[in-house]
């Protein structure tokens, strides 16, 4: 697809603030979880779990599906392809995975908000490590897609070398 | 015979050393999600993280004893809301 610089710069702009918004607010997620997790104070453990939930409908899964299409995009303005190059394929399948499990995690938020917003003094059945284990595991899949997309490791997929190969 | 010259323009080259790494460690981490989905019963959801009274039932804050919320009916699993992960 021929696309102008302006446009190509564009998308990348794009993809670049939604990814690391994404990894921002992953970020901001497994703060909240470690906190929930530790704090003594059944208000601020109340208020975390409760503040989860926007947190994700409003932040995580919009930046997620934006940096997600952004991506596909991106591949599609350059000369890099989805499926070419190594590095390339494994960060669109990070984000397809990782978006996935995150709407798929999306009711398990709203179940603890629910239950955080009626759980009075006991702490007990909020004190579950969900939380902190889904963002954690979030949080390495985003990291590795951040190093992929910066060191661009070397290596032509079979088809990005017949397609190179067609091409010279 | 070694291929020389076009020869080597044909071949393919090898996948690269790190793509297998990046490859056997998701293998691994895959086959370690799936037995720790198994090994919990393939139930995995928010109601396995709600405590079980004496009697083994289920009772998530709000729940009463005329309207339990979820129950250990099931055969003494829980009940996570639809589309729960």
């Amino acid at each position: 697809m021929v696309v102008e610089p302006a446009g190509r710069k564009l998308v990348l702009t794009t993809h670049v603030i939604a990814s690391v918004g994404w990894l921002g607010a992953v970020i901001a997620f497994l703060a909240l979880a470690v906190v929930g997790l530790t704090s003594q104070d059944p208000k601020t453990v109340r208020a975390l779990y409760i503040a989860a939930e926007p947190l994700t409908w409003f932040v995580i899964v919009p930046l997620a599906l934006a940096s997600l299409l952004t991506g596909i995009a991106q591949s599609l303005v350059t000369s890099w392809g989805l499926f070419r190059h190594y590095w390339v394929l494994f960060k669109f399948l990070i984000a397809v995975i990782a978006t996935i499990v995150l709407l798929v995690y999306t009711p398990t938020v709203g179940f603890f908000a629910r239950l955080a917003a009626g759980s009075g003094d006991n702490l007990s059945d909020l004190r579950a490590p969900t939380f902190m284990l889904h963002s954690g595991a979030a949080l390495i899949l985003l990291l590795a897609a951040t190093v992929l997309a910066i060191f661009k490791p070397r290596g032509l997929t079979p088809y990005g070398w017949h397609v190179a190969r067609k091409a010279s | 015979m070694t291929p020389t010259g076009d020869g080597d323009r044909d071949s393919r080259p090898p996948t690269p050393r790190w793509v297998k790494v990046a490859g056997v460690v998701t293998v691994v981490v895959v086959l370690l999600v799936a037995l720790m989905l198994v090994s919990g019963g393939g139930s995995h959801g928010p109601g396995r993280h709600i405590p079980s009274d004496a009697d083994g039932r289920r009772t998530p804050p709000g729940a009463t004893e005329d309207h339990p919320r979820t129950s250990s009916g099931d055969g003494g699993g829980h009940r996570p809301p639809p589309g729960a992960h």
